[in-house]
């Protein structure tokens, strides 16, 4: 996301609660945006927007294989245990809804799906869709589908551990061991997409987050569900 | 013996749970004491449709954000060992640089932002 209003950067902070999830907020102006769509929401600034853009949740592993010369930034909170963040994400699902303070921020829920429910959300200034990570995994852990027109390709990428969506021309799709091989040659290993020669090349993603139905559903109210 | 914890954290599932745990509910950060709530303000401006009596409108940011961070070699500390090959991050692009924020990490922070090479960046989560 692009910090940037009207051309002067502003400083953001989480700073409140709506439909469950949190609201920043920016310093200078004193305006509340959905982190999710960068929207102003309350405040002097309503009518604004932030730029957003794609961040990939992936793994050091594949992050590394991708780019040796990648750069981190390790803040002074402790690193947490992977364990311990599965162990959250586990209880989460059992417990099936949000917590109570969330929960007084929503209105209605959407209950097509679970409130827990896992998968990938796309949008585009006009729709928005999401894909349940069961359907996806019970689907081959990877589908082509219509999204505005254009032809997109959801994959739980075995590399990252989540699911990703890109946008592909192909007409076909098979796994051959780890890599997601495209009909028209080009294909997708450890996270990285190559032309038919095999050289590596670039890919064009739709806005996507990895998330809760809750969390999309709420953001997203017209949102599509794959399969339904 | 094993114990719960790393079993479940080493099939898919429970790794695609670990991402998005941070992502939506927040199990970890619940545990924080939270700031004071300010009232809403009728006369602010707001999106159409966005109802006040259910936000909530914190005086103090209940988390530090990250910001201006010092970026080091992702190699180097994987080598070092302070990261695993596994160790779940979110990654972006500014200026020809790819950049790492470690998830569990942000889980604490949930914004993040600085500037690379005279771009202004910033991550949500």
């Amino acid at each position: 996301m692009a910090p940037s209003v009207d051309g002067e950067i502003h400083w953001f902070a989480e700073h409140g609660l709506y439909d469950g999830l949190f609201l920043m907020r920016d310093e200078e102006s004193g305006t509340y945006w959905d982190h999710m769509t960068g929207e102003a929401v309350y405040g002097p600034r309503v009518g604004s927007t932030l730029e957003v853009s794609n961040l990939r949740q992936t793994t050091v592993a594949q992050v590394l294989g991708q780019d040796p010369d990648t750069l981190v930034a390790i803040s002074d909170q402790a690193l947490r245990p992977d364990e311990a963040m599965a162990l959250d994400g586990l209880l989460g699902r059992i417990r099936g809804r949000l917590g109570r303070m969330f929960q007084e921020t929503v209105e209605e829920e959407d209950d097509r799906l679970p409130t827990m429910d896992l998968g990938m959300g796309i949008w585009d200034g006009e729709r928005a869709r999401y894909y349940p990570y069961d359907r996806i995994a019970g689907g081959g852990n990877a589908v082509l589908d219509d999204f505005g027109g254009r032809q997109v390709v959801v994959y739980l990428d075995p590399s990252a551990y989540a699911l990703a969506t890109a946008y592909t021309d192909s007409d076909g799709i098979t796994w051959d061991g780890d890599v997601l091989r495209f009909s028209d040659g080009t294909y997708i290993e450890g996270g990285v997409f190559h032309d038919a020669s095999g050289e590596r090349a670039q890919i064009e993603r739709p806005l996507q987050i990895f998330t809760r139905w809750c969390g999309f559903s709420l953001t997203f109210p017209q949102a599509e569900i794959f399969g339904h | 013996m094993r114990s719960f914890s790393l079993d479940v954290s080493r099939t898919p599932v429970a790794k695609a749970l670990a991402i998005a745990a941070l992502t939506a509910t927040l199990a970890a950060p619940l545990s924080a004491q939270f700031s004071d709530r300010l009232e809403a303000d009728s006369d602010m401006l707001m999106k159409d449709g966005f109802d006040t009596d259910r936000a909530i409108f914190w005086a103090q940011p209940n988390f530090t954000p990250l910001r201006n961070p010092e970026w080091q070699s992702l190699r180097s500390l994987r080598r070092a060992g302070d990261l695993t090959e596994e160790t779940t991050v979110v990654t972006f692009d500014v200026q020809g640089n790819t950049l790492v924020l470690v998830s569990s990490q942000m889980s604490y922070h949930h914004v993040a932002q600085g500037e690379m090479e005279g771009e202004p960046w910033m991550v949500t989560f």
